[in-house]
């Protein structure tokens, strides 16, 4: 019992240790190789778990080599581009100019109700707004609709419009964030001011709060026990 | 480039100390297959004394190693040669010299798949 309990510890150290080392990519759209290193890891890290009988270095070693492995293969895969097609392979253009590139579906294994899946992931429903759509190597959908049917932004619509400096987090459930606040270049005196005026006499009774250090100001107070 | 290196240097001292435990495994599974052939011979001879302190060597010797043992092979390897040299020693006491060749075989034989598993060959990785 006490082995199991140590030993699920360290595991659960190093798994995320090496998930962490790997970067966040990993947690979500996996590469192919890095989608074996994850499954491979996950399934090596529990059987030293499962069985005590089994020593916690064969799993440390296994998990050590394929996080050193998947290291070397993505530093390989950003060098050569030849490596990295083998490895990752290549997106494939799966609607080109509005028409459906039927050797292109079928080298993917790619059903059109698949198609039709991905397509109304991305809110589009009909299939010929679509000029452009890319099985990218992680298996996501890239999609570029014809410029008739693409939203109207202020540049199309010829306006000028200035970059707004973006709000940031400077309250969070009543701790202020003193580095996001120098960041929108203000201190704590000009955020105890916007409080006060705001009839908030301490950030501990805010909830949440984001500011672009101008006008911009997002507010919400806590809410009182009953 | 400093993940890469490090990578490299981790692969390269796993290796290293892969191929070391294989040489440290070998020492300890020769010189324990040595003492249970001489205790065999000695008792074919029926010498049984010096049967026994060449016994008592590789018991000795097998519990001195297990603490380093346990930590890179399966408990269960372990525990099984551990079991046929309680047996080899039993009958070693016992002084039946056919039972004792006996045991003593099924001790070597698994000494030597200790050594066998760790080993690598085209058997052992596929």
């Amino acid at each position: 019992m006490a082995i199991i309990f140590f030993r699920t510890i360290i595991i659960f150290i190093i798994i995320v240790a090496a998930l962490r080392f790997m970067g966040k990519r990993q947690l979500g759209e996996l590469e192919l190789s890095e989608l074996v290193v994850a499954v491979l890891i996950s399934e090596q890290a529990t059987l030293p778990l499962q069985d005590i009988g089994i020593p916690l270095i064969h799993g440390l070693v296994s998990i050590i080599t394929l996080l050193c492995c998947e290291l070397l293969i993505t530093a390989a895969t950003l060098k050569s581009l030849k490596f990295r097609s083998f490895i990752c392979g290549k997106p494939s253009v799966i609607i080109d100019e509005g028409n459906i590139v039927q050797s292109e579906m079928k080298s993917n294994s790619f059903s059109l109700d698949e198609l039709a899946e991905a397509l109304r992931k991305k809110d589009i429903i009909d299939i010929s707004k679509v000029r452009y759509a890319v099985l990218e190597t992680d298996g996501t959908l890239s999609i570029c609709l014809f410029e008739k049917e693409q939203a109207a932004t202020p540049s199309v619509m010829g306006i000028d419009v200035k970059d707004k400096v973006i709000p940031v987090s400077v309250i969070s459930d009543g701790r202020v964030l003193s580095d996001n606040l120098s960041l929108i270049g203000r201190d704590e005196s000009w955020l105890r001011q916007i409080l006060s005026r705001k009839g908030i006499e301490s950030p501990t009774e805010v909830y949440y709060m984001t500011s672009d250090g101008k006008s911009d100001i997002f507010l919400a107070a806590k809410e009182i026990r009953k | 480039m400093r993940k890469e290196i490090v990578a490299i240097a981790l692969l390269a001292a796993l290796f290293a100390g892969s191929l070391l435990n294989i040489k440290i495994i070998r020492r300890i599974t020769s010189s324990l297959y040595d003492n249970v052939l001489s205790a065999m011979n000695c008792a074919d001879q029926e010498d049984w004394n010096s049967a026994g302190e060449y016994t008592e060597r590789a018991v000795w010797q097998w519990d001195k190693s297990k603490r380093y043992l346990m930590v890179f092979i399966r408990h269960t390897e372990i525990d099984t040669v551990s079991s046929s040299l309680n047996d080899f020693r039993t009958e070693i006491i016992n002084r039946d010299p056919d039972r004792t060749i006996g045991m003593g075989e099924k001790a070597l034989e698994q000494i030597k798949s200790i050594e066998e598993t760790e080993s690598v060959s085209f058997g052992s990785l596929f």
